[in-house]
């Protein structure tokens, strides 16, 4: 199943590098291009559901993005996907 | 070695001071850089797993040597870290008398939006301080809770245990020692 957030994009700078911020489930991605930036935003987004499936937690509720562009008005605004499956095995350490 | 760089433990203290557990180690692939995810739910009673209303984190293990943070983190820091509603919500859980201590973390939360850093340890000093003038079943109970937090971090060894030992020492798990900070 697919699942799709908006999201916030700061642009690169001397100082910084492309900045994705998708605040319904609380990521902050980054990369030197922003295609980095969208893959690690996309990454964290699959570890991000990952967790709600292991934990049985209620998964946040996407801002409807008319109400996302109010809230944000300055920034520019994309959406992030990913999706997962019961059966995935990543290289991952349950603590607790 | 620790499987959260150095640079990184203070922000990790600092999810802690904010609720969240440790509860996944995800190792980087490619690109991909190792991860921590932590949770956090409102109910600190039933250690999250009868509460389906939880939030994740997700901080990469290694620190960045870009300067971003301070912007980077503004969304994040704004919605979930610094809520006085909440935290005033989630240090009530299961008492039968409603301490109110809205005011308290409305104050926390100024201090941390004029401080405008992502400097961890500066943001770690004003939570801890505000929970020090908490009513002492209430600086107790998240005490409790911090000391669970870092022991998971040492077991797993995620961060060092003198760092994790320093900070549990930083609220008082005792009666006794509590009412020497409140006199």
């Amino acid at each position: 199943m697919l699942f799709v957030y908006p999201a916030i994009v700061y642009d690169k700078t001397e100082d910084e590098p492309f900045v994705i911020v998708v605040p319904d489930v609380n990521i902050v991605a980054e990369g030197d291009t922003l295609e980095d930036a969208v893959i690690d935003a996309k990454s964290q987004l699959k570890i991000y559901l990952q967790c709600v499936n292991k934990f049985d937690a209620n998964l946040p509720k996407p801002t409807n993005f008319e109400d996302f562009k109010v809230k944000y008005p300055d920034n520019t605004m994309m959406f992030i996907d990913a999706s997962i499956q019961n059966d995935e095995d990543d290289d991952i350490t349950i603590i607790f | 070695m620790y499987k959260i760089n150095a640079e990184k433990w203070q922000e990790i203290a600092y999810y802690i001071n904010n609720f969240f557990l440790p509860v996944q180690y995800t190792n980087g692939r490619g690109i991909y850089p190792d991860r921590l995810t932590l949770v956090r739910s409102k109910n600190l009673d039933t250690m999250f797993y009868e509460d389906k209303d939880m939030e994740f984190a997700i901080v990469n293990a290694r620190a960045l040597d870009s300067t971003h943070k301070v912007q980077l983190s503004r969304e994040i820091l704004e919605k979930y870290l610094r809520n006085p509603i909440l935290i005033n919500e989630i240090i009530n859980v299961g008492n039968d008398v409603q301490n109110d201590y809205t005011g308290l973390f409305e104050k926390v939360a100024n201090s941390l939006k004029r401080a405008k850093t992502t400097d961890f340890d500066k943001l770690n000093r004003f939570v801890i301080a505000a929970y020090k003038l908490l009513e002492p079943k209430d600086a107790l109970k998240i005490a409790g809770f911090r000391e669970y937090a870092f022991n998971i971090c040492i077991k797993e060894e995620l961060m060092d245990e003198d760092f994790c030992k320093e900070q549990i020492a930083l609220l008082p798990n005792s009666l006794v020692a509590l009412s020497g900070l409140k006199s």
